[in-house]
C-alpha cells in the first residue's frame, strides 16, 4: 500500500475515533453509564495512539522522501539537513494542523488520566469538549488539508525534486519556536475542557481549577518560549535591527498570553477570596478562543503577514463557524450557571492586594482586546459593509477626538508605531502594579504598613530615576532643544514632548521600583527563616523558594519581567544608521563607535553562494572625531583613521546568501558583537562586487542582551511555580 | 463593605483620564491607507501629498538600478492594467525581484510614486515566508 493512502486512511480513522468518542461520552454523561465514559476515556487514548500513528507515517515520509506525496515534495529537499527534515512535518499548513492534532490529543489523554479519578464527574464532559475540538482540527485534516494528499495524475517522471523549506527557516530557533509556541496554544484546550465540564456539572467551585492551574501554567510558559525564540529569530535572521514588530501572527501568540497572564494572577484572587469567579471561568473560555483566533489568523491567509500561509477562504470560513460555536456555547453555560457563581466576598479597599490584581487583569484584558481589534481592523476595513459601517457610526465618533479624522475609502494598515503609542504606557503601568502588587496586604492596608512596605522601593524608584537621566543619552534631549527653541517652546515642554525619552526614563524607574520590591520580600523572607532555625543565608533562602514555590517563584518572574523590560527601556535609545559605503569608508554609530569598512569578499559551499562583508568596529567619541574633523577642515590628508585612536571592539561580518535551491530569493546574514551595555548589530543590504559599494544597515541596539537574560531568570521562576506540590496554595496566597 | 461611591467615581476619572490622554495625544503614526496601483492611477488627485502604501507587480524589464552611494531604484508597478512610475529610495528587501508582488510606502508626486520603504512577496508558491517586511520598526 502506497505510503499516502495508508496515511490518509490514518488522517480519516483519526477523524472517526475522535467522532465516536465525543458520541460515547456524551452519552455516557447523559445515562451515567460508567461503562460508556471509561469506554470515552479510551478512546481519547486511541485518538491519541492514531495521531501519533499518522505523524509518524509524514516523517517517515519526509525521511524517505517520498515524493508522491504533494505536501512531502513541497517541503523537502534532498539538500535539507535530516533535522529540519524532521521538522518540515510541522514547516506549512497541513502538516502544522496534524501537529496540532498530535499535541491536542496527547494533552487530552494525559489531562484525563491525570484526573480520572480525582475529578470523576467532570471527566465525562471534558472529554466531551475535548474531542469536539480534536474532531474540528481532525475534520479539517481529512476534508480541507490532508498532508497525505497524493499527485492526482500519477507520472512519477513529472515529479521533481522537492522545493525545500525556507532557508530563512533553517535556523535552530526555528525547530522550537513553532513547537513551543504551539504546545503553548494547543494546551489551553485543557483548562478550557474543565471548566466547561465544571459549568454543566454545576460543580464550580475552585476544585477544577486546582487540576488546570498547572496545565495553564505550563502552558504560559510554553507560550513565552515560543514568543521569545520567534523574537530571536526575527532579531538574528531578518535583519531590521529589532526583535517585535506587531506583526499579525506574533500578535496571534500575544493574545491569548495576555488572557492568560491575566488568569495566572486572578485565580489567586479566588482560592483566597472567592472573588472573580465568574471572571476566571471567562478568562479561561477567552484564552481558549484566542488560541483558536490565533491559529485561525495565521493559517486563513486574512491577515497579511510574514507568516502568513496563503488565502484560503474555505478554512477561514471553518475556523469562523468553530469561533461561533465556542463563543455561543460557552456564552450561554456561562449565563445558565450564573448563579452559582456569585462572588463570596466583596472589594473592600482600593489599597488592597485583590485590587492591584483586579487592575492588573483589567490591563492585561485591555491588551489582549486592544491588540485583537487593531490586528483584525485592517482586514475590516478591505470590507465595503464594514467601511459604511465605520463612516456612519465609528467615523463621527474618532472625529470628536480628532477634527482631521479622514473617513474611510479603502484598506488601511496599521504600523508598529500605532501599536507602541497605546501599549508602551500600558506596559509601563502593569510594571509599577509588579512593584506594588507584594506591597500591598489583602482585604485593606493599614498607614503604617503602607510606610513601611513603600519606602524602600519608593526610594529606589527616585534613585534609578535619577540615574537613568544622568547616564542616559541626553541625544534625543539636546537635539529636541534646539529645533523646539527654535518654535519659541520652552525647555521643559520639549522635554515633555520627548516621549521617547520620557518612556525610557519611566521604565528605568519602574523597573529600579519593582527590583526593590522583590529585593525586600526577599530580604523579609530569609531573615525570618534564618531567625527561625538559625540557618545560614544560602540554606535560609533555598528553604524560602522551595517552601513556598508559588509565591517565590512568581517573584523570580517578576525579576525577569523587570530585567526585561530594562531591555525593552534600551529601545528608546537604539541607534540606527543605514548608509552606502566604499571599502575604506567609516561611519559613527551613536557617540561612542565608529565602524569602517574593511572590504567584501564571495566563497561558496555545497549549500550557497556566500558573500561577506568585513566591518571592523572602534571604540570611538567624540573628541576622536572633532580631532579628525579638525584635520580635514586643515586639509590634512590623509585622515588620521579612527583606529589610531580608540580600541578595537570586534569585526563583524555580515552577509548574504543564495542557496542554489531557492536562488532567486537571497537570504540575510546579521553579524552582531555582544558588548556589555548592547549589540553593534550589521546586516548588508547590497554590493557591489567590481566597486565594492555596500549598503550597510547599522544598528546599536542598548541592553537589548537583558531581554534574553531576563527571560531566562522568568524561565527559571515558571518551572520552580510549575514544581509546586499539593497544599503550596496558601502560601502562594500569602 | 464594598468601596464607596466617591472611591468609584474617582477610579472612573482616573480610567476615563488615561483613556482620554493616550487617544488625545495620538497622532495617528503608522496608520497608512493601503490600495491597489489602479486606484492611484485613476484618482491620482485624491492621494497626492498623503503617505500612502501601494500594491502592485514589479514590470518586467523596468527595473533600472543606480549605482554609487546614491543608490536608488526606479522601476514600474502594475496592478489590474493600470501601471504607476516609482522611485525608490532605501534599500530593498531581498524578495524585490522583477514580476513580483511589492507593497510600498510613500506619496504621490506628480506621476511617480516617491517611496522608501517597501515589502516584497516572492513570486514562487511558497507559502510560508512570502513577505519580509521591511517596516517592521519605527
Amino acid at each position: 500500500m502506497a505510503l499516502s493512502t495508508l496515511g490518509t486512511a490514518s488522517v480519516l480513522l483519526l477523524f472517526l475515533l475522535a467522532v465516536a468518542t465525543l458520541c460515547l461520552s456524551a452519552v455516557g454523561a447523559t445515562r451515567r453509564s460508567e461503562r460508556l465514559v471509561e469506554a470515552s476515556v479510551q478512546g481519547m487514548h486511541a485518538v491519541f495512539g492514531v495521531a501519533v500513528f499518522a505523524s509518524m507515517l509524514l516523517v517517515y515520509a519526509f525521511l524517505s522522501a517520498d515524493l508522491t506525496i504533494q505536501y512531502v515534495q513541497a517541503n523537502s529537499h534532498p539538500a535539507m539537513p535530516i533535522f529540519y527534515k524532521v521538522t518540515a512535518f510541522w514547516g506549512s499548513l497541513d502538516g502544522s494542523l496534524l501537529f496540532w492534532v498530535l499535541l491536542l490529543s496527547g494533552f487530552s489523554s494525559l489531562s484525563i488520566r491525570a484526573n480520572r479519578v480525582r475529578h470523576r464527574e467532570l471527566i465525562p464532559h471534558a472529554v466531551a469538549t475535548l474531542a469536539i475540538i480534536l474532531a474540528f482540527f481532525a475534520g479539517l485534516l481529512v476534508f480541507l488539508k490532508n498532508p497525505f494528499e497524493p499527485f492526482s495524475v500519477l507520472a512519477p517522471e513529472a515529479i521533481t525534486t522537492g522545493k525545500g523549506l525556507n532557508p530563512l527557516l533553517q535556523n535552530p530557533y526555528m525547530i522550537f519556536h513553532p513547537p513551543a509556541l504551539y504546545l503553548g496554544m494547543v494546551s489551553m484546550a485543557v483548562p478550557y475542557a474543565f471548566g466547561m465540564a465544571a459549568l454543566v456539572t454545576g460543580q464550580v467551585d475552585s476544585r477544577w481549577q486546582n487540576s488546570v492551574r498547572r496545565w495553564v501554567l505550563f502552558a504560559w510558559l510554553f507560550l513565552s518560549i515560543g514568543l521569545i525564540l520567534g523574537g530571536l529569530w526575527a532579531y538574528e535572521e531578518l535583519g531590521w535591527g529589532g526583535y517585535w514588530a506587531w506583526d499579525p501572527v506574533e500578535n496571534a501568540g500575544l493574545l491569548p498570553w495576555f488572557t492568560c497572564t491575566a488568569f495566572l494572577h486572578s485565580i489567586m484572587v479566588q482560592e483566597r477570596r472567592g472573588m472573580l469567579r465568574i471572571w476566571n471561568i471567562l478568562l479561561v473560555i477567552f484564552t481558549f478562543f484566542l488560541t483558536i483566533f490565533g491559529t485561525f489568523l495565521t493559517r486563513s491567509g486574512v491577515v497579511q503577514s510574514v507568516h502568513a500561509f496563503g488565502e484560503d477562504p474555505l478554512l477561514a470560513w471553518s475556523f469562523g463557524m468553530f469561533m461561533i460555536v465556542i463563543v455561543v456555547g460557552s456564552g450561554a453555560l456561562l449565563i445558565w450557571r450564573r448563579p452559582l457563581l456569585k462572588a463570596r466576598s466583596e472589594l473592600e479597599s482600593v489599597l488592597s492586594r485583590e485590587f492591584a490584581f483586579l487592575v492588573n487583569n483589567w490591563l492585561f484584558l485591555s491588551c489582549s482586546i486592544f491588540v485583537a481589534i487593531i490586528t483584525i481592523y485592517p482586514t475590516l476595513t478591505d470590507l465595503e459593509g464594514f467601511r459604511s459601517f465605520h463612516n456612519a457610526y465609528l467615523h463621527p465618533i474618532f472625529k470628536l477626538f480628532d477634527s482631521e479624522a479622514k473617513e474611510l475609502t479603502g484598506r488601511i494598515t496599521i504600523g508598529p508605531a500605532f501599536y507602541n503609542h497605546y501599549m508602551v504606557p500600558i506596559g509601563l503601568a502593569l510594571m509599577l502594579l509588579t512593584g506594588i502588587g507584594p506591597l500591598v496586604a489583602w482585604r485593606k492596608t493599614s498607614g503604617s504598613a503602607l510606610v513601611k512596605q513603600f519606602t524602600f522601593p519608593m526610594v529606589m524608584g527616585i534613585a534609578g530615576l535619577l540615574l537613568a537621566a544622568l547616564l542616559t543619552p541626553i541625544v534625543q534631549w539636546t537635539h529636541l532643544d534646539s529645533v523646539l527653541e527654535a518654535q519659541g517652546l520652552s525647555l521643559w515642554s520639549a522635554r515633555l514632548q520627548s516621549v521617547r525619552s520620557w518612556t525610557g526614563l519611566a521604565g528605568f524607574s519602574l523597573c529600579a521600583f519593582t527590583a526593590a520590591t522583590i529585593a525586600q520580600e526577599f530580604y523579609r523572607g530569609v531573615k525570618v527563616r534564618m531567625k527561625g532555625g538559625r540557618r545560614g543565608v544560602v540554606e535560609a533562602f533555598v528553604g524560602l523558594v522551595v517552601k513556598a514555590r508559588r509565591r517565590y517563584g512568581g517573584y523570580i518572574v517578576h525579576l525577569g519581567v523587570v530585567l526585561m523590560f530594562f531591555g525593552f527601556a534600551g529601545n528608546a535609545y537604539k541607534i540606527e544608521r543605514k548608509v552606502g559605503v566604499y571599502p575604506g569608508d567609516e561611519v559613527q554609530l551613536g557617540e561612542h563607535y565608529t565602524v569602517i569598512y574593511e572590504g567584501a569578499h564571495a566563497t561558496q559551499d555545497w549549500q550557497k553562494d556566500m558573500l561577506t562583508v568585513e566591518l571592523t568596529a572602534y571604540d570611538d567619541d567624540d573628541a576622536l572625531r572633532t580631532m579628525r574633523e579638525e584635520a580635514k577642515a586643515a586639509g590634512n590628508e590623509p585622515l588620521p583613521p579612527a583606529k589610531r585612536y580608540g580600541g578595537k571592539i570586534g569585526t563583524l561580518t555580515p552577509g548574504k546568501w543564495w542557496y542554489y535551491q531557492l536562488p532567486e530569493q537571497p537570504t540575510t546574514e546579521v553579524s552582531r558583537l555582544m558588548l556589555p551595555a548592547g549589540d553593534i548589530y550589521a546586516s548588508i543590504a547590497d554590493v557591489d562586487m567590481t566597486t565594492g559599494w555596500t549598503r550597510l544597515n547599522l544598528y546599536y541596539n542598548p541592553l537589548v542582551n537583558w531581554v534574553w537574560i531576563g527571560f531566562s531568570v522568568l524561565l527559571i521562576g515558571g518551572v520552580i511555580c510549575l514544581g509546586t506540590r499539593k497544599g503550596d496554595a496558601e502560601g502562594a496566597a500569602n | 463593605m464594598a468601596l464607596s461611591l466617591s472611591t468609584k467615581l474617582g477610579l472612573g476619572i482616573v480610567v476615563a483620564g488615561a483613556i482620554a490622554f493616550l487617544v488625545l495625544s495620538d497622532t495617528g503614526e503608522g496608520v497608512l491607507e493601503y490600495v491597489y496601483v489602479e486606484k492611484v492611477v485613476e484618482a491620482p488627485e485624491r492621494y497626492e501629498g498623503r503617505t500612502i502604501k501601494v500594491h502592485g507587480i514589479v514590470v518586467k524589464g523596468t527595473i533600472q538600478k543606480a549605482r554609487g552611494s546614491t543608490g536608488d531604484y526606479r522601476f514600474t508597478v502594475e496592478h489590474e492594467g493600470k501601471q504607476l512610475k516609482v522611485h525608490y529610495t532605501n534599500i530593498p528587501p531581498d524578495t524585490f525581484q522583477e514580476e513580483g508582488e511589492v507593497i510600498l510606502t510613500g506619496r504621490l508626486v506628480g506621476d511617480t510614486f516617491e517611496s522608501d520603504d517597501m515589502s516584497a512577496k516572492c513570486p514562487s508558491k511558497y507559502e510560508e515566508q512570502q513577505t519580509i517586511d521591511q517596516d517592521r520598526k519605527t
